[in-house]
């Protein structure tokens, strides 16, 4: 476990993009969360996300967490119809925040949004919000419920699609001032079950970064609604470009990976390479062995893995 | 219909700067950001609840308890301090604590979840959890069945209270009657102290509610917080009399103040803008001295004090904030500055008037016209323009115009060169100055009073009026010393009030002045810098850092002041201005101040001096008024407080310990305590006081401190002492006297013992006493006949030494003295001569001792002499045979204890030829001769001479007469004498003599000066001479020797 904070603490004290998520090694632009008069086939399960925000437990300036982009109604959000949605974001502190298995959970079951709800802002299609950064805070750091696991505190922000059908596209970020994006020194973001918008250019490649722990002996991930338009792969230090099951529209699809020995304590690349040019947006999530969901960075804990080529050279004298 | 008036104080899009003097807390001086809940204890500490600890301040510290304090856990969510002053600490992340007086912290709970806690209506205390209501009794929590989700519960009265429930709706709990619902969609609510009026706040307005004498509330009034400029969550909510001071999480904070009738408010917003230095706000609290608290969510903690003074910039430019002068004119207010005119409209957005560049000194409105006066001459202003006035006919006009007034027709200006003044409607200017009476040219104020009298105030001048073509001298006024008058001022009483530069106020009524100072009468300041009287009967004077208000409407004048305010830190004289609305404007170099509703604000808060605790020999004592003491040496320790959290540097301490200190002791805020060491045997008083301002604020405490006196300095000591010695001296003397009793009857005893031995004895001595007459008889008998024997001895002694022959013998001399003085009857010295043929013979001898056996030797000597010169001629044989018969006859030798002998010198003299042969056993012989005819002496040596004589002597072998150990033949010597020559022969007994003045020996030297004194006289005179001498010389004393001279002339 200890080791498994320190990779965290390590791997993301000298990267500011761990603070803005959906970060740059992800290669994805938006997160999306759709209205719930949306249908699920337009890449939302749940209408849903939940986002969890870790800072360190040292830390004693305010911090604030900003949403980049928050309303629905714009060049970047996706229109059905006339924008029509508002999306609630909600932010949640103290007990039961992350220590509740149900927010842990990718299904919406009771005690998701458990803890305290100190700051809640709904959105609709207001342009004075579109390509622009709103602010929730200041925040006392200690009022996050504290996870030796990730060696600080962790905030929750629930973004909620209210009504409406059109899709919110949207960022979010970690930082210690209100009206620029200063980033929390050994600050995070993680979730769970990410829904997200893919880049619209084909042979572009998503990835999701699943760390394996000691304990993990498998993972399954589970993909929604990717439109039949995606190549899906997993690489690690032990195997490159297995292929994955790629879901089709409205429907889940998900393989299994049995963890080799090399891959403890690493991370795994599960790679979305577009097919076609079409917009696409989708749901992933990833499961260990106990079906229990597995926390997604948005960095690549340790870095990217590289898949080390096991030559076996005979030499004769 | 409903009228609601908002008014908007300020707006912060103003640009006329205002800024109030809110106190800033950041985090290096709290050592936290975030804030949740603030109390305070009865000694007026205030503590507060953060993301850190539990902060105490005490006014000038800040002091933060966390869990190395035995706090559950750092993060405090609330404080609430009960009756007792017990605190209760509630955490975030669960779990209370209570911490008792003068105890340690102690865990209530480790895992309740407290939103509130509160003391009910009788004391007791309770615990609001999410889940459940807790009362704490006998050192537990329990819960209260009657629990129903409350969320924040207080009780009106007794009887009833208001309870806030989870689902937003408010409840009024009476006894005895049926629970109703006030109103829903509530979210928290704020009461006033007396719980008469409260206001509930939903999420988009607030109602307020009435409930007055245990009536059921009544609604008032409800306002959208919209409506009143708040459109910002609202975090928090307090009421402070009518007020109620809401926080928003962006907007700042709100002061909502219902005005009467309750349907309006008026509405003060607070930001970063005017002074707020906080964003987020968290909670709020009003002190005991009313201060307003402000917890931030991140940015510290800011203070507003219950003096709300706002400061207010005209403009960036420095100079043009220096606010000289105040004058209402036309509905605008205008104000003077170092740099030109502005007046403020509706908004109180300054706009330029003009006379840029100018510095206006003087303003005063006449009619329509505005009047200003500046460093460059009166200028007027009608229909907004601005013009010059020259005074007409007068060929120096003036330049720094300090003061205007109207009188009639005329202006007046008050200026550096007289004063100035124009008939409007006869059209002519004069000048006044010192000629004309003036006490100085330079008038830096002046009025004109109702009976048209003009007072005036110039530099280093008395008092001094002038009415109807006189001017009078107030001198001599009592208190008057700094002769610097700085405001005068006319109320409508018609009293005359006099500010003064060091002296404090005068006020003149009724042709007398009275003086009013800081120390006698309450002004915050004796130096003044104006004087305003408000519509109510009181009067504002103005000071540096603080303004004194005098309540007049009674007969004794009451003074108050406003105590330190440091926004007057740089006031400038008489620049002020009251508004209709109550309004105090003061001009300083930093711009305009603003002092609100100054009437309402005369009471000051008086902190509670506190005696913590005494130390007696680093043991803390409980409180007490007396401590008593057993004799010792004591360190006493006195620790003492008081809590301003406002101004807590405007405190000091005064202690004095009678019996030990002479003065008192002027302490700062920071050094409460005070020590004392080596306290010994006394009675001591502390006295301990608190000063305000320099002033005292409370009583004094006393405590008494008795240390016993050890008991040899205590009465009863001494009355024991007294008794112990006076029994002492009374047994003493009762012993005495019987000891006396019983040696007085020893004594008795004893005497009669004695008397009878006296008796005896007296017997005896009479006896022994006719034994000693007896024998005295009988001594003095045997004396006589002795004396009588050596009386004739001496006779025979004489008869001895002067032979038949003795006549022809010293005739054988030209001239010749004998001196013959025996020390006692008869002589140890004896002379001898004996004429034979041609031959004198002359010898003088010294035998050993004197008195008899002396004499007795030397009649032996003389005798041996006697048998011996027939039969031998020379000296030397005469002396040999003299020492043989001397030895012989005394069986003198070695082993002989026989030593008598003498000395003596032999002269043999051929009478004709003058030849002398002479031989000397110890004595010399000496030869006086003229110097003229002295061709020497064979043989002899010379002595002593002067320019006459010469001494020769002829010396002697150094072997007596007598056995010698050193025995040889005696020698002679053979010399011959002239004529006039005086020879002396003699025994050593002139010589030695001891007297004088020294008692010293007259010595051989002194006798030889006596010889040349004596050489020309008859030898008569010569032994004379040398007898008178020596009588002289021996004077009281006693002859100790023989004494035998003889001297021949030849």
């Amino acid at each position: 476990m200890k080791f498994f904070v320190s990779i965290i603490v390590f791997s993301i004290a000298f990267s500011s993009e761990a603070q803005i998520t959906p970060s740059a090694h992800e290669n994805i632009d938006f997160l999306m969360t759709f209205g719930s008069g949306a249908d699920a086939k337009w890449g939302d399960d749940d209408h849903t996300q939940i986002h969890f925000f870790v800072v360190p437990k040292n830390e004693n300036s305010p911090i604030y967490i900003r949403v980049y982009d928050p309303n629905t109604g714009g060049k970047f959000d996706t229109k059905n119809g006339d924008f029509n949605t508002k999306c609630s974001y909600s932010l949640y502190a103290g007990r039961g925040v992350h220590s509740t298995a149900a927010a842990r959970s990718v299904k919406l079951t009771t005690g998701y949004d458990a803890g305290k709800l100190i700051l809640s802002k709904t959105f609709g299609d207001s342009p004075e919000y579109d390509e622009k950064w709103y602010t929730f805070g200041p925040l006392n750091p200690s009022e996050g419920e504290y996870s030796d696991e990730f060696g600080g505190y962790i905030f929750k922000m629930i973004c909620k699609g209210m009504n409406g059908d059109d899709g919110n596209a949207y960022r979010y970020a970690l930082s210690y001032k209100k009206d620029e994006n200063v980033f929390v020194e050994d600050g995070n973001i993680f979730t769970y079950e990410m829904c997200f918008k893919l880049k619209q250019k084909s042979t572009e490649t998503a990835h999701v970064y699943p760390f394996i722990k000691d304990n993990i002996v498998s993972i399954t991930q589970r993909n929604f609604d990717a439109d039949n338009d995606l190549e899906m792969r997993v690489t690690s230090i032990a195997r490159k470009l297995v292929l994955a099951t790629s879901s089709a529209d409205g429907k889940w699809a998900s393989n299994k990976y049995i963890i080799k020995p090399q891959e403890v304590n690493t991370t795994i690349d599960i790679q979305m390479v577009k097919k076609s040019d079409a917009n696409n947006d989708m749901v992933m999530y990833i499961l260990n062995q106990f079906n229990e969901a597995m926390p997604l960075f948005s960095v690549p804990i340790g870095g990217k893995p590289k898949y080390k080529h096991n030559l076996k050279v005979k030499t004769n004298f | 219909m409903r009228l609601i008036c908002i008014l908007l104080f300020c707006l912060p899009v103003l640009c006329f700067s205002q800024v109030y003097n809110f106190e800033h807390f950041d985090q290096n001086q709290l050592k936290a950001n975030f804030f949740y809940d603030f109390d305070q204890n009865s000694r007026g500490e205030l503590f507060i609840a953060s993301s850190k600890g539990l902060i105490k301040y005490n006014g000038h510290e800040f002091e933060i308890y966390n869990s190395i304090d035995s706090l559950f856990d750092d993060f405090v969510s609330e404080v609430f301090i009960d009756s007792k002053d017990n605190i209760w600490i509630a955490y975030y992340k669960g779990g209370l604590s209570l911490w008792e007086k003068d105890k340690a912290i102690k865990t209530i709970s480790e895992n309740i979840y407290v939103y509130e806690i509160f003391e009910n209506s009788s004391g007791e205390l309770q615990i609001l959890t999410e889940d459940d209501l807790y009362a704490y009794t006998k050192g537990e929590l329990h819960a209260i069945e009657s629990y129903n989700s409350e969320l924040k519960v207080i009780d009106l009265d007794k009887n009833s209270s208001l309870k806030l429930y989870k689902n937003q709706t408010v409840f009024i709990d009476k006894d005895g009657e049926e629970t109703y619902q006030l109103d829903s969609g509530v979210v928290d609510f704020a009461f006033s102290k007396n719980k008469s009026t409260f206001f509930l706040l939903k999420e988009d307005r607030i109602s307020i509610y009435t409930a007055q004498n245990q009536q059921k509330p009544y609604f008032e009034e409800s306002f959208l917080l919209t409506e009143l400029g708040i459109n910002s969550n609202v975090t928090a909510i307090v009421m402070s009399k009518r007020q109620a001071i809401l926080g928003t999480e962006k907007n700042g904070l709100f002061e909502v103040y219902l005005n009467p009738g309750y349907q309006s408010f008026s509405v003060q917003n607070f930001t970063n803008e005017n002074g707020l230095a906080v964003d987020k706000i968290n909670c709020l609290f009003i002190d005991r001295e009313e201060n307003l608290w402000i917890g931030s969510y991140g940015d510290g903690i800011s203070m507003i004090p219950q003096k709300r003074i706002s400061r207010h910039a005209l403009t960036t430019n420095k100079t043009q904030n220096e606010i000289t002068k105040f004058e209402y004119f036309q509905g605008q207010l205008f104000i003077g500055t170092k740099d030109g005119l502005r007046f403020l409209k509706d908004l109180e957005q300054p706009f330029i008037a003009g006379l840029n560049g100018k510095e206006i000194t003087a303003i005063k409105t006449k009619n329509d016209t505005l009047w200003v006066g500046t460093n460059e001459g009166l200028f007027y202003m009608n229909k907004n323009k601005v013009q010059k006035f020259e005074f007409p006919l007068l060929k120096n006009q003036p330049r720094v115009i300090n003061a205007i007034q109207f009188n009639g027709s005329s202006i007046f200006v008050g200026t550096n060169n007289g004063l100035y003044s124009y008939d409007f409607a006869t059209k002519n200017s004069i000048i006044i100055t010192n000629n004309d009476g003036l006490a100085h040219n330079v008038i830096e104020h002046f009025i004109i009073d109702k009976s048209r009298t003009f007072w005036f105030a110039s530099p280093n001048s008395p008092i001094y009026s002038y009415q109807d073509g006189e001017f009078t001298y107030h001198k001599n006024i009592e208190g008057f010393k700094s002769f610097n008058v700085t405001e005068i001022r006319e109320l409508r009483n018609g009293q005359i009030w006099i500010g003064t530069g060091g002296d404090g106020l005068f006020v003149y009524d009724k042709g007398k002045f009275t003086q009013y100072t800081s120390e006698k009468d309450g002004l915050f300041s004796d130096y003044i810098y104006f004087i305003n009287e408000t519509r109510d009967n009181k009067v504002v004077i103005g000071h540096k850092s603080s303004l004194t208000i005098v309540d007049i409407s009674q007969y004794e004048y009451k003074f108050s002041d406003l105590g330190f305010t440091k926004e007057l830190e740089y006031i400038l004289p008489r620049s002020n201005y009251l508004s209709s609305s109550n309004y105090q404007w003061i001009g300083t170099y930093k711009g305009a101040v603003k002092i609100p509703k100054i009437n309402n604000n005369v009471k000051n808060y008086i902190p509670e001096l506190i005696l913590e605790n005494v130390k007696i020999n680093e043991e803390i004592q409980a409180i007490g008024d007396h401590y008593e003491l057993k004799y010792g040496k004591y360190f006493v320790e006195f620790n003492f407080s008081a809590n301003y959290l406002l101004n807590s540097k405007s405190i000091e301490y005064q202690c004095f310990l009678e019996g030990f200190d002479t003065d008192w002791t002027t302490l700062s805020f920071e050094e409460n305590n005070m020590r004392y060491q080596s306290l010994s045997d006394g009675e001591y008083t502390f006295r301990l006081r608190l000063l305000m301002n320099g002033k005292q604020t409370n009583e004094d405490i006393v405590v008494k401190i008795t240390i016993q006196k050890p008991y040899w300095k205590s009465t009863w000591f001494y009355v024991l002492l007294f008794f112990i010695v006076l029994s002492l001296i009374i047994l003493s003397i009762a012993l005495t006297n019987r000891r006396n009793k019983q040696i007085k009857i020893k004594l008795q005893s004893e005497v009669k013992k004695r008397t009878a031995d006296l008796v005896k004895k007296n017997e005896e001595v009479a006896l022994l006493s006719n034994q000693y007459l007896e024998a005295k008889n009988s001594a003095e008998y045997r004396s006589q006949q002795i004396e009588e024997s050596i009386t004739y001895a001496r006779y025979i002694q004489k008869v001895l030494l002067r032979k038949k022959d003795y006549d022809a013998w010293i005739k054988s001399f030209k001239s010749f003295f004998l001196i013959f003085k025996p020390k006692d009857v008869v002589s140890g010295d004896f002379y001898w001569g004996h004429k034979k043929d041609e031959f004198a013979y002359v010898a003088v001898a010294d035998c050993t001792g004197h008195g008899v056996p002396g004499a007795m030797i030397s009649m032996l000597g003389a005798s041996f002499l006697n048998d011996s010169i027939p039969y031998l001629n020379d000296t030397d044989e005469l002396l040999e045979s003299l020492r043989k018969r001397v030895i012989d006859d005394f069986d003198q030798g070695e082993e002989s204890q026989v030593s008598d002998g003498m000395d003596i010198c032999l002269m043999r003299l051929n009478i004709k030829t003058k030849e002398v042969q002479y031989s000397g056993a110890m004595n010399p012989i000496f030869i006086v001769r003229e110097k003229k005819n002295d061709k020497g002496i064979e043989g002899l040596q010379k002595s002593l001479e002067n320019d006459d004589l010469v001494i020769y002597t002829a010396p002697a072998d150094k072997q007596p007469i007598g056995y010698y150990f050193k025995m040889k033949p005696f020698s002679k010597m053979e010399f011959t004498l002239q004529e006039g020559d005086q020879v002396f022969l003699l025994s050593d007994g002139y010589v030695d003599q001891f007297g004088g003045d020294q008692y010293k020996k007259f010595m051989r030297k002194n006798l030889f000066y006596k010889f040349f004194e004596i050489y020309n006289m008859s030898s008569e005179d010569q032994k004379k001479e040398l007898w008178d001498t020596m009588v002289t010389w021996i004077g009281e004393q006693e002859q100790i020797d023989d004494i035998s001279i003889i001297g021949i002339k030849i």
